[in-house]
């Protein structure tokens, strides 16, 4: 009798042992599993950190040897070792703002046809659909369309207009440009106009506004904010676009006298002399003026990248 | 609702404004009109400080081009001085007309013209992508044949010739950098979601935001002297990196956004019942947002096959058939980019050809995407 018990009461301190040891090697792997997911985040976290880090030791050289005036010296001479950033700067920045400057208003359109005037139906799919096609097609396929379509085009004009037919520039990489980063602001404008509370719209047309009056008075100033967020995201987009604008723009480091031979004739910009000249730099501190200009633009486009949507987050929130 | 308040109130403002100060009624089409015609002048019909201020700027703008001799700011200034004393002009005009029948149809007209405008610069988009397919499809379409297909690129001079080294090194690349990815991207995804709250979160968040924004050339910098330099050589494992690094936001993200739109009840339905944490989470809750996690993915994949930035400093290119790793090795973009720049008409083709190929596949793999969002009503 006292054996049975026995037996009993040992198999079932042995079941109770197994699921004990079953649970702990449960709760080894749970924790395991938090672990490593703590861990996948943190390797995010180090790699931000990594690069900025790789960046800044890699161009030391020529942070110490140059220092601030780096940025605006104006002779770009590898070979008698005289680096200046201003001409790709200059190049950098005007490019991109040419190319805001003609992708808002179709952004714009975009985002209030779709966000107000026609949110569903085939039509606006069609659009939807463009708008996400044009956003997929890569950056190198642009470039070449550009280089064997818009640089003839441009050519001609400039013939027209007399002035020296390069063809390639700032403003053909321009152009290009600006096709390229419409949906990107057009995409963030269309969330952010059909969160415009509709009170706000309703009772403007009980007071008998019409629709283009909702529009100019309720709806854009109320997405004002976040519409700038918008731009500012794309202004990102286009600072650091490479290879497009390597194609077209002509890869000159001298700069133009005049603002029309500027904005006609060939340039650069700090993208594209990265990508043309990193693998030709043969002394230490070249390679390192060129690095200097990735770390600029690195730091360029993470501080316009936190403010966008640092206002984007708080548009949101109300 | 205190913005809605202040709107009113101005809207009031303008309103009385508006009534009280209009004196004499003026014809809006004249009031254009004349301002075409004569420019800052005719402003002065509508307006006279408008007229005194714009005939000022317009002479200014004939001083400077004078001194400086540049008919381009005569011209260009010139047409900006008129196009805003014409708008300047009736919109003056326009706040003067006091019956409200009338003004209710200017209004009408002008919402009408708004809708029209921004119908036309909204479709006008449509232009450059059909113009850019339509011209790669026909240059493509005729390169693209078995041969094209299955042979490595001819030296120059000699015609035929394929992509097969580019297609094999695209294909590789993006499956090693897919399977680095994958796993880190769903990792820190579902922590962000589950842990949305901590410190670690909020600056692995900002380093998504920062990953998603850094220029694709810089990360090709960087993987340089990660991989190449201290390894010496360039190599496919570099690219792979670097492509790696290009897609992990966007799985991170899709990951994160997906998994926080499934109900709390389903978590807590599994756990409930005992089971392990690391189970809930791979057996219920990333099935249950498979499909989102799917075409955040697939987009990533999309995007990554067609960069070259990160290429050029990593895998460089091969102009032979390669499977080793460690090796230079061709790729799609890169090949295009190298063919499309080169001077011989030959190169050209060959590069319109792999422009066809990497835009039916960058375009298929897009349209299957929005096919599952569209089945499975993920948002994205």
């Amino acid at each position: 009798m006292s054996y049975l018990t026995d037996t009993i009461v040992k198999k079932r301190k042995m079941a109770e042992n197994k699921r004990l040891a079953l649970s702990n090697a449960q709760l080894k792997w749970e924790n395991g599993f938090r672990g490593l997911l703590k861990a996948m985040a943190m390797v995010l976290v180090l790699i931000v950190i990594g690069v900025f880090i790789t960046l800044v030791i890699e161009s030391w050289a020529s942070i110490k040897a140059l220092g601030v005036g780096y940025l605006w010296g104006k002779v770009w001479d590898p070979v008698s070792n005289v680096y200046g950033a201003y001409p790709f700067l200059v190049g950098t920045l005007l490019t991109s703002f040419i190319a805001l400057l003609i992708s808002i208003p179709f952004s714009y359109a975009i985002a209030i046809y779709l966000g107000e005037y026609n949110p569903k139906g085939w039509l606006s799919d069609l659009l939807k659909n463009t708008v996400e096609l044009i956003a997929a097609v890569p950056s190198v396929i642009y470039g070449f369309w550009a280089l064997s379509v818009l640089v003839p085009m441009i050519r001609s004009l400039e013939i027209k207009w007399q002035i020296a037919p390069y063809g390639v520039g700032i403003l053909t990489s321009s152009l290009i440009l600006a096709v390229m980063v419409i949906p990107y602001g057009a995409s963030l404008g269309i969330t952010l106009i059909r969160m415009t509370p509709s009170q706000l719209k309703e009772g403007a047309y009980a007071l008998g506004a019409t629709r283009f009056e909702v529009i100019r008075k309720v709806v854009t100033p109320y997405t004002r904010s976040g519409l700038f967020a918008g731009v500012l995201l794309s202004l990102g987009r286009a600072l650091g676009e490479t290879m497009a604008v390597t194609m077209v723009i002509g890869n000159t480091s001298a700069l133009a006298h005049t603002f029309k031979d500027m904005l006609f004739g060939p340039g650069n910009t700090m993208a594209s002399v990265i990508a043309n000249e990193f693998t030709e730099a043969d002394h230490t501190e070249y390679l390192s003026a060129l690095i200097e200009l990735g770390l600029v633009l690195f730091c360029v486009t993470v501080i316009i990248n936190i403010i966008g949507k640092r206002i984007i987050t708080r548009f949101s929130n109300n | 609702m205190e913005f809605s308040n202040q709107q009113n109130q101005s809207l009031a403002m303008q309103q009385s404004v508006r009534f009280t100060i209009s004196g004499k009624e003026k014809n809006m089409v004249a009031a254009f009109f004349l301002s075409l015609i004569l420019g800052p002048l005719g402003l002065f019909y509508s307006t006279t400080v408008g007229g005194i201020v714009m005939t000022v700027i317009g002479g200014l703008i004939l001083l400077a081009s004078k001194l400086t001799e540049s008919p381009f700011l005569l011209k260009w200034g010139l047409i900006m001085v008129w196009i805003v004393s014409m708008i300047w002009s009736y919109n003056t005009a326009k706040k003067t007309i006091k019956n409200a029948e009338k003004r209710l149809m200017f209004r009408n007209a002008e919402s009408l013209l708004y809708k029209i405008l921004i119908f036309i610069l909204a479709f006008a988009i449509t232009i450059p992508l059909i113009v850019i397919l339509v011209y790669i499809i026909k240059q493509g379409v005729t390169q693209v044949n078995w041969h094209f297909l299955t042979h490595v690129p001819a030296p120059v001079g000699e015609t035929g010739g394929g992509i097969l080294n580019a297609l094999v090194g695209s294909f590789l690349m993006v499956i090693m950098a897919a399977i680095v990815s994958i796993p880190i991207g769903m990792a820190a995804g579902i922590y962000l979601s589950e842990n949305a709250k901590t410190k670690l979160a909020h600056y692995a968040g900002l380093c998504v935001d920062i990953l998603q924004g850094v220029p694709s050339i810089v990360v090709g910098i960087v993987i340089y002297f990660w991989i190449v330099k201290p390894v010496g050589t360039f190599s496919a494992v570099s690219g792979s990196v670097a492509l790696a690094i290009m897609m992990l936001p966007i799985v991170i993200r899709s990951t994160e956004q997906t998994l926080k739109m499934l109900p709390d009840s389903l978590k807590e339905a599994a756990l409930s019942l005992g089971v392990p944490y690391h189970r809930v989470m791979l057996k219920v809750i990333v099935p249950c947002g498979f499909s989102g996690i799917l075409s955040g993915i697939m987009l990533s994949i999309a995007r990554v096959v067609g960069e070259t930035a990160p290429l050029i400093f990593t895998a460089f290119g091969n102009p032979y058939l390669s499977g080793a790793v460690t090796k230079p090795m061709e790729s799609l973009p890169h090949l295009i980019f190298t063919y499309a720049t080169s001077p011989y008409d030959e190169w050209h083709n060959l590069a319109w050809g792999a422009s066809f190929i990497l835009l039916v596949f960058v375009l298929t793999l897009n349209i299957i995407t929005k096919v599952i969002t569209r089945k499975w009503k993920v948002q994205l």
